[in-house]
């Protein structure tokens, strides 16, 4: 919702981006990156919790819940070896991303300690194998300008990956090994950002300085941005996954709209005095002839049904609280670690799931009002309870206000329930990794050059504004930057490296599987390789073949070459008697002396033109 | 611990670990609980975990500005639930020698806090509780690193108690690196053993959630509760998995790994069952001897000190030998290179060495057999007098013969017990 006064809602926001490094994982040498290959071995392990757990969590229900779950680990090749199976005590901290770390926080000027030490941050949801992160300050108290003040830099730390989740079952969930241990920097801010836009601009400008380092990793899912909002008598929510920074401003600005539409609920639900009486009656028998095939389904395989009562929330479960979303769904989403996939409730079109009658009997049941909603829910019975409970548990926060959370972005800028607020993380000293004494050299590191001073140097180096500016945001360029010194065509190498990989890739040529050093070797010689060629190089490149393949032992031809080949290869007659049709004919014998020399493409539309002239 | 610097300026301030303390550095303010020091690092730099639960070291210099904020708060004493008895299951009695199983974090701190009492057991272990009557007691607290003759002496005295009070079975935690070493003690020491003794170590510490220190505890008690096994073995996991254990037998064990979980590995053996942590035991072999709690036990827990074990290799020099032989030593039990060789320069030295001293030859490859027939230098050995080992493994021969010279008299009947199998330590056919 554009046009709000945020000053005035009270709004502030923190934002902590998780970005990974490009360089081997933090503690072991293996290779930082995810992969495709099938697992090597797969390992099954369990986590338990561990003596002195405090917190809010019941331990008893922990212990139960831990029990059922089963992790199960693929473990790869070259991504992962003993210590990410837990099987290892870890290596001595990956001192290249150290030294990235320590120029993110001169970046963000922070204060370092004297001494860095690593901590074993507790999780035990499986995505670490050891049952903890290991994560370390690295800076303190910095901060960062943007265009509408001054947002502090709480801390920076350096961290471990978490493993990837593959599939989760209700008692089992697997995770690949190949993501876990790769360093992340960790950045979070002060709640100083005053606005959804300002939200966007921290996130872009930490984007952008991380990028400047030249040493972090690009692509989807390598950067995650996670934003802490609350206005004023709302709550603080934590938005978990947002990938892409486009959409930070508009999900935060839906969160809002959500906060401001919750507590206009309440007010209302207060006025009409709403009650939850948490009374959850087994009506399973009312359902036996239901005309719902959904329901009669479900029945016959043995599940129940459960219903309730929410006094006085009348109308308010069909209402939008935001974009498209209406206070029911919000409600519902309580209920889905349940394993139900929703409710059925009196505010909806119960006609059209045919279930009048059967609604009607439970209105009487309930002894209810007009102004009532009655819930079901179906499932087996244990779960059809609990998620009833979570569902009326949520209502009666309702009339409270917002209750604290975090949630999950969705590409349709609404966000969806995830879990409570974390509690305090319990962290305690990581003894096998020796703490880092931060050494004046470390911090005369040399700061790199910004993104603003890259772009003029590329457009010396003779590249358009247009296409510096491109340049500076691309994956490839800290590549372009190793090619500078190189006496080449600098700004064909940006226009590959910019647009042909882009369309080759778009026309579905594997082109990240072509190797870094390759793609360099390949740059370098660009000027051997007519322009008209470098597609199909770079596409047989993609295709697994190697360097000398694709362009060492090929002689390339220029356009002109090729047409005076095509000249001696044409049947005068042929394409008298044929016209057009006449290339399918001439086509291949062309081919067989060019292959390899220039892209088919072009062949085919000198020859198509060449006999166009002809006919 | 912090350097003496720091440590006189925390006494004149009054400031202790546990407080909260203000550190002011680059014109910041730090404020937060001050730690113990870990051994590794600066130790003039000061331990500080600030409010989000992280740690900092700020270095300390003369003239910082440290403060006091508030003293360590005491925590209420917890009470721990009293333990019920359940007469339809059977006692078990787990002793503590130490290592890794045996401690736990102090999440406050970052110190290790040890946890051995039955109740700190069950609260830590609750699935024993379902299996058996869990009796729990410290005998020690060792790095298994550090363990010596001693300490055998001591453990099997412990042992010998908890027989006589009656239980159906002991469950020793121990330290891993050694733990191979100690069954093959306790084994060849505990004559006509009533009950089992099973020794449980963890491979990863038991501060967090993934060790598997609590599953071989409660693999080792449903193997006690469920079996009727009646010797000395090791209980440790069979995979990297959380899947199931095997029962190793006491002298045929040996940490293959420094790490990994599944380090544990029979030699020269099956294992004699696996183990799964619901219960389900399955036997590779039944040779056993059955539990039987009406046999009385013979504790022999004398083991002679002067006993080295040494490995052979190229240019070894006999000087060490002869040093050995000058230094009293009454048994050499020799890791030899292939079927069991050693280099001829070594023989003059042997050959003194055997006019007062026992040697036993095994081999470095571990898996298989000595063989002193094959090659010349072998039989050369033999005529020396060095005692075949067999398809003992040298750790197993090592205790063994501290344990006979400890415990009879001649050397002939020394020498002959050597090549008898006693407690599962030689087995005289090698499966295929």
């Amino acid at each position: 919702m554009t046009g709000q006064n945020y000053e005035k809602l009270g709004f502030k926001a923190g934002i902590e981006i998780h970005q990974q490094l490009e360089t081997h994982k933090l503690f072991c040498n293996c290779q930082a990156r995810i992969t495709d290959e099938d697992p090597m071995r797969l390992i099954e392990r369990h986590l338990r919790p561990v003596a002195g757990e405090t917190g809010e969590v019941d331990r008893a229900a922990l212990f139960e819940s831990l029990k059922r779950k089963g992790f199960v680990y693929h473990g790869y090749d070259r991504e992962s070896c003993l210590v990410e199976s837990d099987d290892e005590p870890p290596h001595d901290v990956n001192r290249e991303a150290f030294r990235t770390a320590m120029q993110v926080i001169r970046m963000l000027n922070c204060n370092v300690p004297d001494e860095v030490h690593f901590m074993r941050k507790t999780v035990i949801d499986g995505s670490n194998t050891s049952g903890f992160q290991r994560t370390a300050i690295v800076g303190m108290n910095g901060f960062l300008d943007t265009s509408s003040g001054r947002v502090g830099v709480t801390n920076v730390s350096l961290e471990e990956e978490a493993a990837k989740i593959i599939k989760r079952e209700e008692d089992k969930v697997e995770y690949g090994l190949d993501r876990l241990g790769i360093p992340l920097v960790e950045i979070g801010t002060a709640p100083d950002i005053k606005s959804p836009a300002q939200a966007r601009e921290v996130a872009e400008k930490i984007g952008m300085l991380l990028r400047a380092t030249g040493s972090v990793k690009r692509g989807i899912g390598t950067i995650r941005q996670d934003v802490n909002v609350s206005i004023e008598g709302g709550a603080r929510i934590e938005i978990k996954g947002m990938q892409d920074l486009k959409l930070i401003q508009k999900t935060v600005e839906a969160e809002v709209e959500r906060q401001l539409s919750l507590l206009k609920i309440r007010d209302e639900l207060a006025e009409r005095q709403a009650r939850i009486d948490k009374e959850i009656l087994d009506v399973t028998l009312l359902f036996e002839n239901t005309k719902n095939s959904m329901i009669s389904e479900l029945l016959s395989q043995g599940k129940t049904v459960f219903a309730f009562k929410l006094k006085g929330f009348a109308g308010l479960l069909r209402r939008n609280l935001y974009l498209e979303k209406t206070f029911g769904k919000e409600l519902s989403e309580y209920a889905k670690s349940y394993g139900i996939k929703g409710f059925i409730h009196s505010d909806e079109d119960l006609g059209k799931y045919n279930l009048t009658r059967e609604f009607l009997k439970l209105k009487k049941n309930f002894n209810c009002t007009e102004k009532d909603v009655i819930g079901i829910v179906s499932e087996e019975e244990e779960r059809a309870r609990k998620a009833c409970l979570a569902i009326l548990d949520r209502a009666e926060k309702a009339t409270h206000g917002i209750p604290e959370e975090t949630r999950v972005a969705n590409t349709d800028l609404t966000t969806s329930y995830l879990r409570p607020l974390p509690g305090g993380a319990r962290m305690y000293p990581e003894t096998d990794v020796k703490p880092i004494s931060v050494t004046e050299d470390l911090l005369k590191i040399e700061l790199p050059e910004t993104l603003e001073e890259r772009k003029e140097k590329f457009i010396r180096l003779g590249l358009s504004g247009d296409l510096a500016r491109q340049m500076v945001k691309s994956r490839y360029l800290g590549l372009f930057e190793e090619l500078a010194e190189e006496k080449i065509d600098h700004a064909r190498v940006a226009d590959v490296l910019l647009n042909t990989l882009k369309d080759l890739k778009r026309k579905g040529n594997p082109v990240d599987r072509i190797g870094r050093s390759e793609l360099k070797e390949v740059l370098k010689k660009l000027d051997k390789i007519p322009k008209e060629s470098t597609t199909g190089v770079l596409e047989k490149l993609s295709r697994g073949k190697s360097l000398k393949e694709s362009v060492d032992s090929v002689e390339f031809i220029s356009i002109e070459e090729l047409d005076s080949i095509i000249e001696n290869e044409l049947d005068k007659e042929l394409i008298k008697k044929e016209g057009k049709s006449a290339f399918k004919k001439l086509m291949g014998p062309v081919m067989a002396r060019v292959r390899g020399k220039i892209d088919g493409n072009i062949v085919a539309e000198r020859l198509r033109k060449k006999i166009e002239e002809l006919t | 611990m912090y350097s003496k610097k720091v440590r006189n300026a925390l006494k004149r301030k009054g400031i202790k670990v546990g407080d909260t303390v203000e550190v002011k550095k680059d014109e910041r303010a730090y404020i937060g609980v001050l730690m113990p020091r870990i051994d590794m690092g600066d130790r003039g730099a000061l331990v500080i975990k600030l409010d989000n639960g992280y740690n900092v070291g700020l270095k300390y210099s003369k003239g910082m500005d440290l403060r006091l904020v508030s003293k360590r708060s005491e925590e209420a004493k917890k009470i721990k639930a009293a333990i019920g008895h359940d007469e339809t299951k059977p006692k078990i009695s787990i002793l503590s020698i130490g290592g890794t199983i045996s401690s736990k974090v102090d999440y406050k701190t970052g110190g290790v806090i040890p946890r051995f009492t039955a109740e700190d057991l069950i609260e830590d272990v609750p699935e024993l509780a379902d299996i058996a009557n869990i009796h729990g007691r410290q005998v020690d607290s060792l790095l298994s690193g550090n363990m010596n003759f001693g300490h055998y002496k001591k453990l099997i005295k412990e042992i010998e108690k908890e027989i006589k009070k009656g239980c159906e079975g002991i469950i020793v935690t121990h330290g891993t690196d050694t733990m191979h070493y100690t069954a093959c003690a306790l084994s060849f020491a505990l004559q006509d053993l009533p009950v089992p003794v099973i020794l449980v170590g963890s491979q990863r510490s038991s501060d967090r959630a993934s060790s598997d220190g609590p599953f071989n505890l409660i693999c080792a008690a449903r193997f006690i509760a469920g079996s009727d096994f009646g010797e000395v073995a090791v209980c440790m996991h069979a995979t990297e998995s959380d899947d199931f254990c095997f029962i190793y037998p006491a002298c045929k064990v040996r940490k293959m790994h420094t790490s990994r979980r599944d380090a544990f590995k029979a030699v020269n053996s099956m294992p004699w069952a696996l183990v799964s942590p619901d219960g389900r035991i399955r036997f590779f072999r039944e040779d056993y001897m059955k539990k039987d709690r009406k046999r009385k036990l013979k504790a022999k827990a004398r083991f002679e000190e002067k006993v080295a074990l040494l490995k052979s290799y190229p240019n070894i020099d006999p000087k060490i030998i002869d040093f050995l032989a000058k230094s009293g030593y009454k048994g050499l039990v020799l890791e030899g290179t292939g079927l069991g060789h050693v280099p001829e320069n070594l023989h003059n030295s042997l050959k003194n060495f055997l006019k007062k001293g026992l040697a036993v030859i095994t081999s470095q490859c571990l898996s298989g057999r000595v063989n002193m027939n094959v090659y010349s230098y072998g039989r050369e050995l033999e005529e020396l007098g060095i005692v075949c080992g067999n398809d003992m493994l040298p750790e197993a021969a090592y205790i063994k013969l501290a344990w006979l010279l400890g415990n009879f008299k001649g050397k002939d009947e020394i020498r002959t017990k050597i090549t008898e199998n006693l407690r599962g330590e030689i087995n005289d056919r090698s499966e295929l």
